[in-house]
């Protein structure tokens, strides 16, 4: 492995040397440098208008190649910086995109963030993708759009969890090993018995991927579907009918100890490590809050550049498609004894108005390629970047094949329009639409930090896409000559119906028998790894698309704030002085939980008076929490006295915003 | 007060077990010394290390007296340095060990710190106390030696020394200056620390400004009972009784230009409230920072106390109220202290308020106030370890009468209720001040000139008054409180194993039947440790070369042998999630078939290994 991290260090130091600017620069958004192609082994694609490629995976090296072509092409608009190393020692990767000498504390701005969940592979191909389109228009749109603010993008911000995916683990010899891993691979015991990572899945039938074992097993519950044997699904108990396996990841028993592959190389969710709603003895949440080197960057650097007023996190979450609950027990006074059950009610509304307009620029699109997904979940960075950091809270979740059939008087590629929640561009919003989210920050909580840890076959699957997991309903109904889709197999039908239909079956490794040194013969397959996460290349490209225009209209919205309306009347130096303070942005100064709870400072006006001038009347120093978009406005007031000429500045300054002034002279 | 025998805790040495053997024979050494000469004319003992105890160090002054304590024990006490503060103090730790009788880590530990405010400044004391207590009589008094002997104690005197240095050097009062140093800015405008309060009239304290006005419009008046105290009157009796003072706040100036006066001084946040358990932000509370363990001082102890799984006893020391305070820091926390736990924690904290008189055993959010991400609260809940913190000092102990002088200067206690019991606090505290300090702790009223004011009056007591106790009182109080900190850690767990008992089994097996005994209060792993699954459970492993480990398990019959929780999976490798429970013992018993001989090892976190052998 350090061979590899010293690859990716010694990739970042010399692509701008070595990749001739030509060939970044024109490259297209959809075709990588050839390093990451190499890097791809994703199953090869078929006929292209019938088959739904999946995007290629990029592992560390092409991500950093990608960026650092990136960078070296747009030297004026782009850099990489490094936010801070993992403990696989790579570095995780931010491109900066900013024109002018401004440093990046003191500009407005963005922040995307993807791959927090180290089986997101490919949200960092829709990322590179957003930054190669945003940079692809650099001498037009963007130029003008961007001034003196600020895009930040993160494609992979858990790159050691990818890399399991992406690349795979070594594996002895020549053979290298992928599985998917959510996790950042810091060493623990989860299985708490005195060692380290003793007992992780294997590959034994050095295929050089972790699928699954079906055990045969009585007591299991899990039987092969009889519409489609490669399918599995529950045991319907309630018919009398008994499972005949249990399933396993592909493993033995290291450590002897009756479970297997109980304590491997998991580590720690980087997008569980963050202090809000943090689930404490959780085995995948860390020890404390921002314990891992890839959660610690990413807060560091978000609360040192306070004017990166969004984020954007591309994974598991979503704020974009359906809206977040709206907090109950919002206090009115900022007099907070325990964190918002939600996103307070007001800035609910201001996400809808972000919705609208993403919902504008994908014209007559319906958002195929995002989906439905979570909250603001504890412990993730979503929901700390609102609730802690003050940050507006945006997400949406990239589709990915659905785990549920589709419905009958459907045809089947619909299954992929799920975006229900979001409302058509042609559509005007309702008003009275209610915000919804799938739970609260601190939901679940109290459950999962008291769940003992898991074994890795049922955390596997409950971190399963949920996005088509409604219709209980569906269950009851079964057609009995239609195979049945469980959300949690790890051969759904439905996925199996649409991995033929739209990849030609790729991306499913068909049973075999293996004779299991421990367990006897066993089935061997499912799917394969990453294949719930690996949204098609059309996928990426469209939300790559929509997302790069979405940029710039985030940037139209943030905060811009002036003097306007000065008026000094008055006569013999003696002055009464009117001005407002105005928002002409879109996005008010501040969210409103962000003005409640202290989040950032207030706008700070200064009133500079030159020698020998007093104040009749008004402060010196006038504090105003929080300005709504849309012309918000505060009124401030003087009465000066002083020579006549004498010039007085009026100066403004914030956290949040860029620092503005306007002068006049006593009249 | 009945007459309690407070070290009925200890054990001779002739009843220690006997793998204390070597602590014999290092003991029976010390006596042969001639400096153990001393020990029967106690009031004539010439001490190692000569510290005097009515003082109260600086940061210098510490790391002087943490250098004189490891150089005169050197064979049982090593100085490091945990990290460094914001301003690049050192951090010094103490680590008393005594190597002879087993490397540190494989004993049982107790955590002891002080000062995490920094105008807490006795707590250093007191840890740098029990320190030198341990050093002092460490071959003299056989419990402290025994105690020294099993057990390893890590004492770091101050985990704030910025703020500590900060309240020596500077003018302050006896609450200010309770922040680190690192800047802060408290009142939002875009400067840190420009407006703290400022030393109007350079005599180098922080005062109280009040200012004389027309009688009848002020809202306070000279107290009959003492011109140096100001009697607050409600508005309906102003004018009739003439009020003609205002009190003004803290000495200070609107340095800032924007109105307020000492709103934004130095630092402004609290290090007792940055631990990772039930941590919240700033908004909910205040002080937290930016998240658990931001700042340098606490991300150096919890690296060290989260590399330390030995740790088993916690004790922090701070002012003031006289209490022994365990969690939680809020309701929603109690689960975090099951029955067994609280019985530990009892047990314990009764033996403290008989050690310290006035002391009172209380829970924080109960009895004080609500506490998220305070440092026993991680130490208790997140990492299972029984911690306590001790409020020192009692304004009850100015005249050991029970009644108190002042505690409204801040005072975690809380002074007696309302403005007229705070009055009476403060005549008392002036009483004492008068007869016993004679007049050294009051500044009296006198003139100042104030830029925005005009003429005000400054005076008050002093910083070194009300929330630390006056010079002649100071030894006791870490007397007391260090020997609280021994029996705290005198009930770590001390474990034993019998001889293993074998019975022949059933078709020609045998059974081995083994009972590990824990006979101090501290269990090897709290009930909140097995509940959360923190940590390690302890193990304990059956070896022997020709051993066939047929069954094991847990919870062993007394009297049938075939009785017991038999494990499904390696038997020979038992995991007691429980652990050694406190005054108890568990029993394990494996079904074997082989010869020869064999070993039962137990290996713990928090007490270390032992081990029995036995043959078949």
């Amino acid at each position: 492995m350090s061979s590899r991290v010293l690859a990716v260090c010694a990739a970042l130091s010399l692509m701008c040397a070595e990749i001739p600017a030509q060939d970044a620069g024109t490259a297209p958004a959809d075709a990588p440098p050839a390093e990451a192609i190499a890097a791809v082994s994703a199953p090869a694609p078929a006929a292209p208008e019938k088959t739904s490629v999946p995007a290629a995976w990029l592992d560390a090296d092409a991500v950093g190649a990608r960026l650092a072509a990136l960078a070296d092409a747009h030297a004026e608009l782009a850099r990489v910086d490094t936010l801070g190393i993992t403990l696989g020692g790579r570095p995780v990767l931010a491109l900066v995109i900013g024109a002018g000498d401004a440093p990046l504390r003191d500009r407005q701005g963005l922040l995307f963030v993807g791959g927090l969940d180290g089986r997101r592979a490919t949200d960092a191909n829709v990322l590179l993708g957003v930054a190669e389109a945003l940079l692809a228009d650099a001498t037009g749109d963007l130029h003008e759009r961007l001034g003196d603010a600020a895009v930040v993008i993160v494609p992979r911000a858990n790159p050691d969890g990818a890399e399991l995916l992406t690349y795979g683990a070594a594996a002895g010899g020549d053979a290298v090993v992928r599985r998917e891993q959510a996790g950042n691979g810091r060493p623990d015991d989860r299985d708490r018995d005195g060692r380290q990572d003793e007992d992780g899945p294997e590959d034994l039938d050095g295929d050089g991927l972790i699928t699954w074992m079906a055990v045969p097993d009585g007591k299991g519950p899990w039987v092969f579907d009889e519409h489609d044997p490669r399918a599995l699904r529950k045991a319907r108990t309630e018919r009398g009918e008994r499972g005949t396996h249990r399933l396993l990841l592909e493993g033995r028993d290291d450590d002897g100890d009756g479970d297997e592959n109980e304590d491997g190389t998991e580590g720690v969710q980087p997008d569980g490590n963050f202090p809000q709603g943090w689930r404490e003895f959780a085995p995948d949440a860390g020890r404390y809050p921002l314990s891992e080197p890839e959660s610690r960057a990413l807060a560091d650097f978000v609360l040192n550049h306070p004017r990166l007023q969004a984020v954007f996190v591309l994974g598991a979450q979503d704020t974009l498609v359906a809206l977040p609950k709206a907090a109950g027990n919002a206090p009115a006074d900022g007099n907070f004894s325990a964190a918002l059950d939600g996103v307070h009610a007001d800035d609910v509304a201001s996400l809808k108005e972000l919705q609208r307009r993403l919902v504008a620029l994908g014209k007559s699109q319906e958002h195929e390629h995002a989906v439905k997904g979570d909250g603001l979940t504890g412990g993730s960075f979503l929901a700390w970047a609102y609730h802690q950091a003050g940050r507006w809270p945006l997400a949406l979740k990239t589709w990915s094949p659905p785990t549920e059939l589709p419905k009958a008087d459907k045809p089947k590629s619909e299954g992929k329009a799920n975006a229900e929640d979001m409302p058509k561009a042609d559509e005007k919003p309702k008003d009275d639409v209610k915000p919804q989210a799938d739970e609260p920050p601190n939901a679940g909580e109290k459950s999962k930090a008291d769940d003992k840890p898991k074994d890795d076959e049922k955390s596997k699957a409950d971190d399963k896409p949920k996005d088509d997991e409604k219709s209980k309903d569906d269950d009851k109904s079964k057609d009995d000559d239609k195979p049945t889709s469980d959300a949690d197999s790890p051969a759904p039908a439905a996925v199996l119906a649409w991995l033929d239909a739209e990849r030609d079956g790729a991306g499913f490794v068909p049973w075999h028998a293996f004779q299991h040194d421990a367990l006897g013969p066993v089935q061997l397959g499912g799917l394969a790894p990453g294949t719930l996460f690996a949204a098609s290349s059309a996928d990426v490209d469209a939300l790559s698309a929509l997302l790069a225009p979405y940029a710039l209209t985030l940037l139209d919205c943030l905060p811009r704030v002036a003097f306007e309306d000065l008026k000094v009347t008055g006569s013999g130096g003696v002055a009464n002085v009117e001005v407002s303070v105005v928002n002409r942005g879109v996005l008010p100064t501040l969210s409103r939980l962000a003005a409640l709870a202290r989040l950032s400072r207030p706008l700070h006006v200064t009133l500079g008076l030159p020698d020998g001038a007093t104040r009749l009347h008004g402060e010196s120093h006038v504090f105003i929490d929080r300005l709504d978009g849309g012309g918000g406005r505060e009124t401030l007031r003087w009465v000066l006295a002083g020579a006549p000429g004498q010039r007085v500045t009026l100066s403004l300054e914030s956290a949040s915003v860029p620092a503005t002034n306007v002068e006049f002279t006593l009249p | 007060m009945t007459t309690r025998p407070l070290h009925r805790w200890a054990d001779t040495l002739a009843s220690a077990s006997g793998r204390l053997a070597p602590a014999c024979a290092l003991l029976a050494l010390l006596v042969a010394a001639p400096l153990a000469g001393s020990v029967s004319a106690q009031s004539v003992r010439t001490p190692r290390v000569a510290i005097a105890w009515d003082r109260f160090y600086d940061y210098d002054g510490l790391v002087e007296l943490c250098e004189r304590l490891a150089a005169s024990r050197p064979e049982l006490c090593t100085l490091s340095s945990i990290g460094a503060s914001h301003e690049g103090r050192r951090m010094p730790l103490l680590t008393l060990s005594n190597p002879q009788t087993g490397p540190a880590e494989g004993k049982p530990a107790m955590w002891v710190d002080g000062n995490v405010h920094g105008n807490e400044v006795q707590g250093s004391e007191a840890a740098l106390y029990l320190a030198w207590l341990l050093l002092e009589r460490h071959g003299e008094l056989p419990e402290l030696t025994e105690l020294l002997d099993r057990n390893v104690f890590y004492i770091l005197p101050t985990v704030n020394p910025d703020g500590r240095q900060h309240w020596f050097d500077d003018p302050n009062t006896s609450s200010s200056s309770r922040s680190g140093v690192a800047p802060l800015d408290n009142d939002r405008d875009g400067v840190a620390d420009e407006d703290g309060p400022d030393d109007l009239d350079g005599d180098g304290e922080i005062l109280m400004m009040r200012k004389r006005v027309a009688p009848g419009t002020g809202s306070y008046r000279i107290s009959p009972d003492d011109a140096r105290v100001l009697e607050f009157v409600p508005a309906d009796k102003r004018v009739e009784y003439g009020a003609d003072y205002l009190m003004l706040g803290q000495e200070g100036l609107d340095n800032d230009g924007d109105g307020r006066v000492n709103e934004d001084g130095i630092g402004g946040y609290d290090l007792n409230r940055n631990w990772p358990s039930d941590w919240q932000p700033d908004y909910i509370q205040f002080g937290a920072g930016d998240y658990p363990f931001s700042h340098p001082e606490s991300a150096a102890i919890g690296a060290f106390i989260l590399a330390h799984p030995n740790i088993a006893a916690v004790q922090s020391f701070h002012n003031s109220g006289g209490m022994i305070l365990r969690g939680p820091g809020s309701r929603a926390r109690e689960g975090f202290y099951p029955d067994a736990d609280r019985r530990v924690y009892d047990a314990i904290a009764d033996e403290g308020v008989q050690i310290i008189p006035f002391y009172r055993a209380l829970v924080i959010y109960k009895d004080l106030y609500d506490v998220h991400g305070g440092f026993v609260n991680w130490t208790a809940e997140g990492l299972g370890i029984i911690s306590f913190t001790n409020e020192m000092w009692e304004d009850r102990q100015y005249f050991a009468d029970g009644t108190g002088a002042a505690d409204g200067g801040g005072g975690a206690g809380g002074g007696r209720g309302g403005r007229a019991g705070r009055n009476a606090d403060t005549l008392k505290q002036l009483e004492f001040d008068d007869r016993l300090m004679f007049g050294e702790t009051f500044v009296d009223w006198h003139p100042v000139q104030h830029p925005l004011y005009g003429e005000v009056e400054v005076g008050g007591f002093r910083k070194m008054t009300r929330r630390v106790p006056p010079a002649f009182m100071i030894e006791e109080m870490l007397h007391r409180n260090a020997a609280f900190c021994i029996y705290h850690a005198s009930q770590l767990p001390r474990l034993s194993i019998a001889a293993p008992e074998v019975t022949p089994g059933p078709d020609g097996t045998q059974v081995i039947t083994v009972e590990i005994s824990n006979d101090r209060w501290i269990p090897t792993r709290t009930a909140l440790a097995a509940d959360k699954g923190i940590g390690r459970p302890d193990l304990v492993t059956l070896e022997g070369e020709s051993l066939e480990v047929i069954a094991g398990g847990t919870g062993a019959d007394l009297f049938d042998l075939t009785r017991f929780d038999a494990v499904e999976h390696e038997p020979a490798r038992l995991r007691l999630d429980g652990g050694i429970p406190g005054h108890g013992s568990v029993r394990l018993r494996w079904i074997v078939r082989g010869s020869g001989a064999f070993r039962v090892r137990v290996d713990t976190r928090s007490a270390g290994t032992l081990a029995a052998t036995g043959t078949l």
